[in-house]
């Protein structure tokens, strides 16, 4: 991979350096620019952008295979001697695939904004954030090192932060950001020490000659190499909300709907399998935590849907199903199946990314209500909202010839063919495929379809303007038809395509009959899962109703999203009550909020003691002197 | 090595330098307090002076001298501030110096 | 006798007796700007002198002082610190008050520094941190009519008289051990087997550790830290942050990183081990404070075990990562204190976190310097405090002191949680009152100009890191000369 190979790849600069001059700015017109002129910058800069990544995109076509991947050096950012880092960015199929969603639907998604948050008094703010959101993104994926990789691994938690603390004066919005940055900064953690495995081992964080040397200097299977992939992926699973650390996710939704449909559908929780996915070789090269990845994943896959399937918030139903469809993308990944993955996420960006901005039309028509129980029959007012969201519901559930059906089944049929572990898991895969069939249509049957609620809309939900309905119109589209680039049995675009990026690639490929079997079963499941939807919700909550109540068990505790907020709970925060008396902190803030409350309640307590400690008292200050000579000398004698 | 056995140079250090960690830790009076670390400084000096001999270099000596100008200057710049905590009729405790905490 | 390597140390010390002076002299022009300005070109020549002698190492007073790149590095950050501190003072009611006192010991404070860098033997090495303790014994309890200024500098005379009796006890131990007081000759000696006397020199090393972890207030010899930091007048808690702990590794790494390198098996778990406390108590401790002067001193408490675990790692590498992350840390901090300053001139309560609710959107510039400092100390990439940090703890794991390495990256973490509660105050808080801030006067035009310039420093020295490192290296190498 020399630096000839790619002539435009200097471009990605460009790209990068686009959003962050859009987000600067804007940020310094001194006084409050008109709204126009936010418009114009916002969403200029990501569209420019998008252009620019266009023409890297058609250039790569031109090139054959070899010369479709090149690197741009700035300056050597950190040099130790033995060690080199370069500001460096990488521009190849895999970047550039990335970086066409990141910019073209992210382009979508902040012209949508612009009439989502017209009502918002902090109009300029949202496309600050936005803007510096989409420049974190695309460092994520421009990093041709691991070091710059972490750059944009915590400036894309910095991002979300703001973005999902967006409403700052709504305390869950608050609480929400801080635990979504929390888990985000923890998985940052994960990606350092991998950096100090990768240096210690192999003398260089760059991703080429990290890819080239791991197969010597780390070993096939070796610990080492289990634990660079371990250590990867407690990031990749922080910032893809695999379970155990997804609980962020839901609560990410908070921030305004084009964010979820921005952060939570298209870009960042992606970032995860992206990651994965770029470091090809090292998990190729550790066999049993693939293994473990491709378990969480289908673990996550199945739990996350399974919580869906009860969610009465519009939002947190397709929070859970993005949760869910990451762990299909994980799954694969693990599995061996890079280009599978990846295909799910191209497809998974444009589906959710339409369900995401029709739900946000759905709830900008009802004045920011987003129970399903307050919603029905809206067909009739929202057309657009109905047919995407339609259109969205088909390609998530995998019916021909939407294209969640293409992606879903070639991991399904994929895995097959990867061992053992592969078919039990493609049968979980199955499983969440009935689900997902249901849960979506579930909230296609109750939002849209049915009586309204009871006594009516206050005024007639209005239709959106064309800003919003735009967007959603193309990205419904693409939906329907995105499928169409690797068709089975016909054609493997994407995965050619890939191939310069995925470099060990074992080459898993389903033969025509397991792929004809899983088309079949994945099809009966779904119309099974569909026409449970139809008969529980079709016509309206009393049947619903009824049957409801005769599992409740099992509903409160999906409703519980399965206890993992109550497991931390009780695992670390009631040890770290009993410490202290910030319990009572803990306590009036109210239970279930997971691992960050617990994580405050430790360390808050040991604040409190170390502040008693603090008496002022000079002689307990000289006490502590001397008691520490004495630990420092009994160390030295004890270690010698 | 003729004389005083280095032995005896460490004792008499020794001692005293935990006479002054005593007194640090007992005394409320912040005279009190001085004395005692000047104490444990010059109890650095008897050491050096001893190591000095034991060596046959000078320098340990002319640490010492060093040593004695230093603590002079600390124990003056702790008079001084006394002085100021007295004319600010504050008590002539370091336990009730102690606003700041926590 | 040859001076000349010696010359910034001693341009320092006689701008000290300048600035005494000017202070007295006739007319009153001279005594109101003249300590300033004394104090101002006393401070640029030393630091012009600096870089003159930037080279292979000199010795001068008959070898109890080294001008080699490592000193002559650190001159230059002991400088721009006190140049700092001396900008900041310029509306300080100690500063205005007793302007001559004032600048002639922080000038003294900063020679003591100096000679701690740069010291030869261990006389030097004493020497130059009692000047710079005593100058900043005063220079905390300079605003006697203010009770808590008194207290905070009697208290830190107290304990800090007690942990220079520690360090002298050590010095004296090390002396008797090696049978030199020469930092070079007891190297040589130590690793000849028949001078190692080995209980004598581990009792040296843990009161030596004990010593230097006391000025650098690594934990448990941190205590008088918040209280101190608290009650001394701002531009001198921002010296002190700053510039003393500078000092104290410099005094780390001469020792361990030099003269005792050959021993380091032994003391690294020891020094290991109070970093980790460090960062531990630090961080933890931080979380609950509500005073910005108060949590910046826990702040400083765990940076101080960061900077110690490079120490621990005892490598060419960890002391050249101490000497970025020194560099970069006392530019970062420096922002922070600024923060301070501003806000306190204009508000009663002006350093507690509260003050500053809405203060970012009223004033966005020390918003931004704000929020690039805090995320700077907290460690977020790709400003220089994540650089240096990452540098550390690599340092650290390339030992296989995985724990160390861990600890520091925890800790990293918990420190997010009230590093961001400054920025969330800022930017989202809203007044007590409702509203604006209370009362905002106009900023005096140097600390401004302080702030940002540290505040740009921070980004530039991250994005620019091996430009840094590259001077770093040179400097960490004298550390090993002959």
């Amino acid at each position: 991979m020399s630096d000839v190979a790619l002539s435009g790849a200097y471009l990605g600069w460009f790209v990068l350096a686009l959003p962050l001059l859009g987000a600067i700015v804007l940020a310094l017109i001194p006084g409050e620019p008109s709204r126009a002129l936010t418009r114009v910058i916002g969403v200029g800069s990501v569209a420019a952008a998008f252009v620019l990544v266009v023409s890297l995109f058609a250039q790569q076509l031109s090139n054959d295979a070899e010369r479709r991947a090149g690197t741009s050096t700035l300056w050597t950012w950190v040099d130790l001697g033995s060690l080199q880092v370069d500001l460096k960015i990488l521009v190849d199929p895999l970047s550039v695939l990335m970086m066409l969603v990141i910019t073209g639907v992210g382009s979508l998604i902040i012209l949508y904004s612009t009439e989502y948050m017209s009502h918002d008094r902090d109009y300029r703010r949202f496309f600050v954030e936005m803007d510096f959101f989409i420049f974190a993104m695309l460092v994520l994926v421009l990093a041709a090192n691991f070091l710059f990789l972490i750059v944009g691994w915590a400036l894309v938690g910095l991002a979300s932060y703001l973005l999902i603390g967006y409403y700052h004066d709504r305390p869950s919005a608050v609480a929400a950001a801080k635990k979504a940055f929390v888990i985000n900064v923890l998985g940052d953690i994960g990606l350092v020490l991998a950096a100090f495995l990768l240096v210690r081992q192999l003398g260089t964080l760059d991703f080429a000659e990290v890819f080239a040397k791991a197969p010597q200097g780390l070993g096939d299977g070796t610990f080492i190499a289990e634990m660079v992939a371990l250590l990867l992926f407690v990031g990749a699973a922080a910032k893809s909300a695999q379970i155990p650390l997804h609980t962020w996710l839901p609560d990410a939704m908070e921030g305004p709907t084009p964010v979820s449909a921005l952060i939570h559908a298209a870009t960042m929780v992606t970032a995860g399998v992206y990651l994965i996915v770029r470091c090809n070789v090292l998990y190729e090269l550790a066999p049993h935590m693939s293994d473990a990845v491709a378990v969480v994943g289908a673990v996550t896959l199945f739990v996350a849907a399974t919580i869906a399937t009860v969610q009465d918030d519009i939002k947190r139903v397709l929070a859970w199903s993005t949760v869910s469809q990451i762990g299909y993308m994980v799954m694969a990944a693990g599995l061996g199946l890079y280009s599978s993955g990846m295909f799910h996420f191209l497809t998974h960006a444009f589906f959710k990314a339409a369900l995401f901005l029709a739900a946000g039309i759905v709830i900008h028509a009802l004045h920011d209500e987003q129970s399903l129980d307050r919603m029905g029959g809206l067909k009739n007012h929202l057309k657009v909202a109905y047919f995407a969201t339609a259109a969205g519901c088909l390609a998530i559930a995998g019916i021909p010839p939407f294209s969640g059906f293409f992606s879903k089944d070639e991991i399904l049929a994929g895995a097959i063919e990867a061992g053992t572990l592969g078919k039990v898991l493609a049968g979980v895969g199955l499983v969440g495929a009935g689900l997902t069939a249901f849960y979506m249509f579930r909230l296609l049957f109750r939002a849209f379809h049915g009586p309204e609620p009871d006594g009516g809309y206050h005024e007639t939900p209005h239709a959106s303007g064309s800003a919003m309905a735009a967007p959603v119109v193309i990205l419904a589209a693409l939906a329907t038809v995105g499928g169409f680039i690797q068709i089975p049995f016909v054609s493997h675009n994407l995965r050619d395509w890939l191939e310069p990026a995925i470099t060990a690639d074992p080459g898993i490929e389903a033969g025509h009959g397991q792929e004809t079997l899983i088309i079949v079963l994945s099809l009966a499941v779904a119309a099974i899962g569909i026409a449970a939807a139809w008969w529980l919700f079709g016509s309206g909550p009393e049947r619903r109703l009824a049957r409801a109540q005769k599992l409740p068990r099992l509903r409160a505790f999906l409703l519980d999203q399965w206890r993992f907020d109550e497991v931390y709970e009780a695992a670390v925060v009631q040890p770290g009550r009993d410490l202290g008396d910030a319990g009572v902190r803990a306590g009036e803030r109210g239970v279930g909020q997971g691992p960050v409350i617990a994580a405050e309640a430790v360390t808050g307590a040991g604040a409190r003691i170390l502040s008693r400690v603090e008496n002022g008292l000079v002689r307990t200050y000289a006490m502590a002197v001397i008691a520490g000579a004495a630990i420092v000398g009994a160390i030295l004698i004890l270690a010698r | 090595m003729e004389g005083i056995p280095l032995a005896c140079y460490l004792g008499v250090s020794g001692g005293l330098f935990l006479l002054g960690l005593f007194g640090v830790l007992t005394r409320r009076n912040p005279l009190l307090l001085l004395l005692a670390v000047e104490l444990m400084l010059n109890s650095a000096n008897v050491a050096l002076v001893g190591f000095s001999r034991y060596w046959n270099v000078v320098d340990g000596q002319v640490f010492a001298l060093v040593v004695m100008v230093v603590a002079a200057a600390e124990v003056v710049i702790g008079l001084g501030l006394v002085v100021a905590v007295f004319r600010q009729r504050l008590a002539l405790d370091v336990d009730a110096l102690s606003s700041l905490k926590g | 006798m040859n001076v000349v390597p010696a010359l910034p140390l001693m341009i320092v010390a006689g701008g000290a007796c300048v600035a005494l002076l000017a202070s007295a002299g006739p007319g009153g022009r001279v005594r109101r700007d003249g300590p300033f300005w004394a104090g101002a070109a006393t401070l640029i020549a030393a630091a012009v002198m600096s870089l003159v002698l930037w080279g292979d190492r000199q010795e001068a007073l008959g070898g109890g002082y080294r001008a080699d790149r490592f000193s002559m590095l650190l001159n230059l950050v002991f400088l721009a610190a006190a140049f700092c501190a001396l900008l900041f003072s310029v509306r300080e009611p100690a500063g205005v008050d007793r302007r001559g006192e004032y600048i002639s010991l922080l000038l003294t404070s900063t020679a003591g520094m100096m000679l701690v860098a740069g010291a030869g033997d261990l006389i030097a090495l004493f020497l130059g941190i009692e000047i710079l303790s005593v100058a900043l014994y005063v220079l905390c309890a300079l605003e006697v009519w203010r009770e808590r200024s008194l207290e905070a500098g009697l208290k830190y005379l107290i304990v800090g008289a007690v942990g220079s009796s520690f360090f002298l006890y050590g010095l004296a131990f090390l002396f008797g051990a090696s049978g030199s007081v020469k930092l070079s000759v007891i190297g040589e000696n130590l690793s000849v087997a028949s001078f190692t006397d080995e209980p004598l020199l581990l009792v040296a090393m843990a009161l030596i550790v004990t010593g230097l972890a006391f000025k650098a207030s690594a934990v448990p010899f941190h205590m008088w830290t918040p209280d101190v930091y608290e009650g001394a007048p701002t531009p001198i808690t921002a010296f002190m942050a700053t510039a003393t702990k500078v000092a104290a590794l410099a005094a780390f790494l001469r020792i361990f990183g030099g003269a005792l390198t050959d021993l380091v098996d032994t003391w690294q778990v020891a020094i290991g081990v109070v970093a980790a406390a460090s960062v531990i108590v630090g961080n933890v401790g931080a979380l609950v404070q509500r005073n910005f002067k108060r949590l910046l001193a826990y702040s400083s408490i765990a940076q101080a075990g960061y900077l110690l675990i490079g120490v621990a790692a005892g490598t060419l590498q960890g002391a050249e990562s101490v000497l970025y992350y020194l560099i970069a840390y006392t530019a970062m901090t420096l922002a922070a204190f600024a923060v301070i300053i501003i806000r306190e001139r204009e508000v009663e309560d002006g350093e507690m976190v509260d003050a500053l609710a809405g203060y970012g959107r009223a004033r966005p510039v020390v918003g931004v310097v704000a929020t690039v400092a805090m995320l700077s100390l907290a460690g977020f990439p790709p400003l220089s405090g994540f650089i240096g940090k990452f540098l550390l703890f690599g340092s650290a794991a390339e030992q296989g002191l995985w724990w160390l390495a861990v600890i520091g990256a925890v800790g990293s973490v918990v420190s997010v949680a009230y590093y961001l509660r400054v920025l969330r105050v800022m930017w989202f808080g809203t007044p007590a009152h409702g509203g604006e801030p209370r009362k905002l006067l106009t900023i005096p035009a140097p600390v401004l100009i302080t702030a940002v310039t540290a505040a740009v420093a921070v980004v530039g020295f991250g994005l620019g890191a091996s430009l840094l490192m590259d001077v770093c290296r040179d400097a960490a190498a004298a550390l090993l000369a002959a």
